[in-house]
């Protein structure tokens, strides 16, 4: 009964019948969440609205695979993600564990001693190794557990686990350093 | 969670402040437009035959009508009213007739398919006359083929414009 609730059914509906304006309505709706979504995994605007164009015309072409088991925006974000991987794996980007080297495992910076900030936590993500950023960006951002991510990038959800501490710490340690550096 | 998601889910906003280029739109419309023009193509659809079978059927009737009409005296003598009302949608018909014609004639495989069909139904008229001519109430007769001339003019209409929508999609094709 959920499918009732969902205040886009009507749009939905008439997107089932190609309707245009229909279209341009839900693009307007989910264009800038869903751009955000695709420029935290592929880092490079120019690619995320390719990954957002070819996720919008992939939806509308299989807007009957939609069964309103979730909301359209969480089925859409399902797309952009897949789509924005399939970039990343296109650069080759390794999903699973860099080496350990590249952080010191003492360097583990409490949280609570970082002066966290929008744009420093972005300019950091944006110098994260590929197969760092797109598991940050999947469980921090946009709310995936470590299950669905395991799905998604085709790891284990211990890879994903521990691929994120990682990352995590890397970016602390980013965080930290260019702080210290201003 | 950890300090660091809170801060993320607090700050969503911010972190969504990117913009897509505004042209974005125009692109993904232009490739739905693309995926859409297959479509468009030009192809006998099952709709064109079963409306130019209509067709067929109207002209043939029509044809039969008109002549029907203006050459049994019997019954146009019947009254006047019922003439002025014949003459009226028989002008009509043929008018149309001619506009169909002339489309026939850039559409020749559209207007092959009419001229079988066009046959039975001159066999079907030729026995409605038939029993016109042993019907006990005639007027009763005449005024159902006036309606039925209407209609027919009425649908005849309806079939030049779709005769009209080939020809515009035909000429897209060739451009």
């Amino acid at each position: 009964m959920e499918a009732v609730l969902d205040p886009l059914l009507h749009l939905i509906t008439e997107c089932r019948n190609g309707n245009r304006q229909a279209q341009f309505e839900l693009y307007k709706r989910y264009s800038q969440a869903m751009y955000n979504v695709a420029l935290r995994i592929v880092s490079d605007s120019a690619e995320a609205e390719d990954v957002l164009q070819e996720a919008f015309l992939d939806a509308f072409k299989r807007i009957n695979d939609f069964r309103h088991e979730s909301t359209f925006g969480l089925w859409l974000k399902q797309i952009v993600v897949n789509r924005a991987i399939n970039y990343l794996r296109k650069r080759k980007a390794e999903f699973i564990s860099l080496e350990e080297q590249d952080f010191p495992l003492e360097i583990d910076p409490g949280e609570e001693e970082v002066q966290l900030k929008v744009e420093a936590i972005k300019a950091a993500m944006n110098t994260l190794p590929d197969g760092y950023r797109v598991v940050l960006s999947l469980y921090l951002f946009e709310g995936y557990d470590h299950e669905e991510i395991a799905h998604i990038l085709q790891i284990s959800e211990n890879t994903s686990r521990s691929q994120f501490m990682r990352a995590k710490r890397k970016l602390y340690d980013l965080l930290v350093t260019r702080g210290i550096e201003r | 969670m950890s300090q660091l998601k809170n801060f993320i889910n607090s700050n969503k906003s911010e972190f969504n402040n990117a913009e897509p280029s505004a042209d974005l739109w125009t692109r993904i419309e232009g490739e739905l437009n693309k995926e859409a023009k297959p479509v468009k193509k030009f192809h006998w659809s099952p709709w064109m035959s079963v409306a130019a079978m209509v067709m067929v059927i109207i002209t043939i009737a029509i044809t039969i009508g008109i002549n029907r009409t203006l050459e049994s005296d019997e019954i146009v003598q019947k009254s006047n009213e019922y003439e002025d009302q014949q003459v009226h949608f028989a002008g009509l018909i043929e008018e149309k007739r001619d506009s169909l014609q002339f489309f026939s004639a850039s559409n020749p495989e559209l207007y092959k398919k009419f001229v079988a069909d066009l046959k039975q139904l001159d066999n079907d008229y030729i026995k409605l006359q038939e029993q016109l001519k042993t019907s006990p109430n005639q007027e009763v007769v005449v005024k159902a083929m006036i309606k039925n001339l209407e209609i027919r003019a009425d649908m005849l209409s309806q079939q030049l414009q779709i005769f009209n929508q080939v020809k515009a999609i035909k000429q897209e094709n060739i451009l």
